[in-house]
């Protein structure tokens, strides 16, 4: 695909995206907004505990550009995550997925859960990682090593998951047997991880940064999964999961049997890095970290029944509306979601009956 | 593959070994510094807070005595008398002041050194420093950890490893040679080789000199603290003529004297654990002599605030 179309893809998301994150309401909970806007204001924040000082590449960005903070972190929210959608597609198109099937995945992307609700709480380094994954991943597939292991070293500054698409790629080279390759991309992982260590060793030795405050660091104490499993309720636990993949949940593993073996081999060996990212962070918004792994499984089910598809990711993204970007489009959302799976088994059977024939 | 790629592999691990161990040190840090270590930059307790405005920073130099081998860093002199300071001018009382304490003595640490390590530690600009020398003919404790004085990181950087004590202690525990040995292992990568005659000589506090050494750490107190100093007299029989000569050297405007031996109670063998280190209630009865010298030469007076 040349630039232009990806250009037109981007301003589309860009457009509809924007216009949820207008609509979508601020949080009416404690947030990490104090902690990314005091590294935005201050640059570094002297004895800081909270994991979120240490992502510092976004607050440092914008910290400097005119406007309200508010404003400028939803356009950033907003424009990456664009990108993210565009990133999903040309990796789809680089795993031979096709441009319908792309499509889908790279809507599924850009207007999931982790997505949208982004544009609901903005003051996070996740729109970034969002487009980050599929974008590493995609560079890294194409044998641009170099600019992948820059834009990942960079990135890790943002937040410590720029990391793993590189090692990911580390591994799926190995098995591979492409040995020479996987030895050039384990170099940059190493680079990149090498970076995020000296940020964090600086930040804690001259300015005193702890982790004191964050579970996340607790690796022997359960991270913060224990915790957050500790503070919800059975039904909250199982509510927030849900609505992180929703029908993809029932999508992809059936995708996983029409994946490519290229794509099928990144899902199995993305499931250690996301069973380490949900242990270390809140795993209900951890796991979409690798949404460009899920949704394109999910979009060869979805091609395989265009129509049906189009239905059940449109059902999808509106129930994304209430439970992401918290639109108060009350009973709507529900709705939606529950037609997403309904229709995602039909599209499923469908799917597979048309294999069968 | 190619050398090229051989070779970055191989500095990229030693690389990442490297830094792993700095970020395993400081786990070991947050896991001894509370109760008998240091923290990374070599002084007891967990690393302060850049200094606020509204706050009096206490801090407690010297050597073995002031350390306080065997009790918490919150049991030791320093957050003693940082209790009775705030109890007078702290958030409760009328002046709503934050008081802060830190021992930035080290073990083993010879009179002749006091000055040198209070420059080390002006950055955490206290405002008053207590000067706890130990008193003459004290066997001083041959501390190779607390802080690392003779590490080549704390040397170069002021970074006070700790990971190699505490796996040469672990491995003693669980009766592992592993960690020993990898304790050993650090260790002796990050020593520094012994001065010929300098540990050996500085084994005992002696007459000669003590007075001038006594002088230059409370010269250094003097720059380095914006209140003054409280030279505290140790609590030893033999300590009277050396407090009149220090009493006519340098007691001022920012200076005070303590003599802990003043107080009956501090020579009880009740209240040392050791022998000479005192106990928590030693820290608290000796905080209880210095507290008084602490508040006034930050300006407290009993009554409304001026």
């Amino acid at each position: 695909m040349t630039h232009s179309p990806r250009l037109v893809i981007w301003a589309l998301f860009a457009l509809a995206l924007g216009l949820i994150a207008y609509a979508s309401p601020l949080p009416q909970r404690v947030t990490d907004r104090d902690v990314y806007e005091a590294t935005a204001a201050h640059g570094v924040v002297f004895d800081c505990s909270d994991i979120h000082c240490f992502r510092v590449l976004v607050p440092w960005l914008l910290g400097p550009l005119p406007g309200a903070s508010i404003v400028k972190w939803k356009t950033y929210a907003v424009l990456a995550n664009a990108a993210a959608g565009v990133a999903v597609f040309a990796m789809c198109l680089t795993l031979g997925l096709g441009s319908r099937a792309a499509w889908f995945a790279s809507i599924a992307s850009a207007f999931g859960f982790g997505s949208l609700y982004t544009l609901h709480d903005v003051y996070s380094s996740d729109p970034l990682m969002y487009f980050l994954g599929p974008f590493l991943t995609n560079e890294l597939m194409n044998g641009r090593v170099a600019l992948a292991g820059t834009v990942g070293a960079i990135g890790v500054l943002a937040k410590e998951f720029a990391a793993a698409p590189l090692y990911l790629m580390t591994g799926y080279l190995a098995v591979a047997r492409r040995w020479r390759e996987s030895a050039r991309v384990l170099v940059a992982a190493n680079a990149v991880f090498i970076v995020w260590l000296l940020m964090t060793l600086t930040l804690m030795l001259r300015f005193n940064y702890t982790y004191a405050g964050s579970a996340s660091a607790d690796l022997g104490g359960g991270g913060n999964l224990v915790g957050w499993l500790h503070r919800q309720s059975a039904r909250g636990v199982a509510a927030a999961m849900f609505n992180e993949f929703g029908v993809l949940y029932i999508l992809s593993p059936v995708g996983l049997f029409l994946a490519p073996r290229r794509l099928r081999l990144l899902a199995l060996l993305s499931l250690p890095i996301g069973a380490l990212f949900g242990y270390v962070q809140q795993p209900d918004r951890a796991l979409w970290n690798l949404h460009f792994v899920v949704t394109p499984m999910a979009a060869l089910v979805l091609n395989r029944s265009p129509r049906l598809g189009a239905l059940t990711l449109a059902a999808f993204v509106v129930g994304n509306l209430r439970v992401g970007a918290q639109l108060p489009i009350g009973s709507a959302g529900k709705i939606a979601l529950a037609a997403s799976m309904v229709l995602g088994v039909a599209t499923i059977v469908t799917a597979l009956r048309g294999s069968a024939s | 593959m190619t050398l090229g790629l051989l070779s970055a592999l191989v500095v990229e691990i030693l690389a990442v070994v490297s830094l792993l161990t700095i970020v395993a040190d400081q786990v070991a840090h947050t896991h001894v510094e509370k109760l008998g270590g240091v923290n990374i930059w070599g002084y007891r307790g967990p690393v302060l807070h850049q200094k606020r405005s509204d706050e009096v920073r206490i801090a407690v130099a010297g050597g073995d005595l002031a350390f306080g081998w065997g009790v918490a860093a919150s049991e030791a002199l320093a957050p003693s008398i940082r209790e009775l300071v705030s109890r007078k001018v702290g958030r409760t009382g009328q002046y709503d002041r934050l008081v802060t304490g830190v021992t930035i003595a080290a073990q083993g640490l010879p009179p002749s050194d006091y000055a040198s390590w209070i420059d080390r530690f002006a950055y955490l600009r206290p405002d008053v420093i207590c000067v706890v020398a130990d008193p003459v003919g004290h066997v001083l404790v041959q501390s190779a950890f607390l802080p690392a004085r003779h590490s080549r990181a704390f040397r170069m950087f002021g970074y006070s490893p700790i990971l190699a004590l505490v796996l040469q202690e672990k491995g003693t525990l669980v009766r592992s040679s592993l960690l020993r040995v990898a304790g050993d292992a650090l260790a002796a990568a990050d020593s520094v080789p012994a001065e010929p005659d300098g540990d050996h000589a500085a084994a005992i506090v002696r007459a000669t000199d003590y007075a001038s050494s006594v002088g230059a750490a409370v010269r250094a107190g003097l720059r380095a603290a914006t209140g003054g100093v409280v030279i505290v007299v140790s609590p030893s029989s033999d300590n009277r003529n050396l407090k009149a000569g220090i009493a006519s050297s340098f007691v001022g405007e920012r200076v005070r004297l303590v003599h802990l031996g003043d107080d009956p109670r501090m020579l009880a063998a009740t209240l040392r654990l050791d022998g000479f280190s005192f106990s928590a209630a030693g820290h608290a009865a000796a905080a209880e002599n210095i507290a008084p010298a602490v508040l006034d030469l930050i300006g407290f007076h009993e009554g409304p605030p001026r």
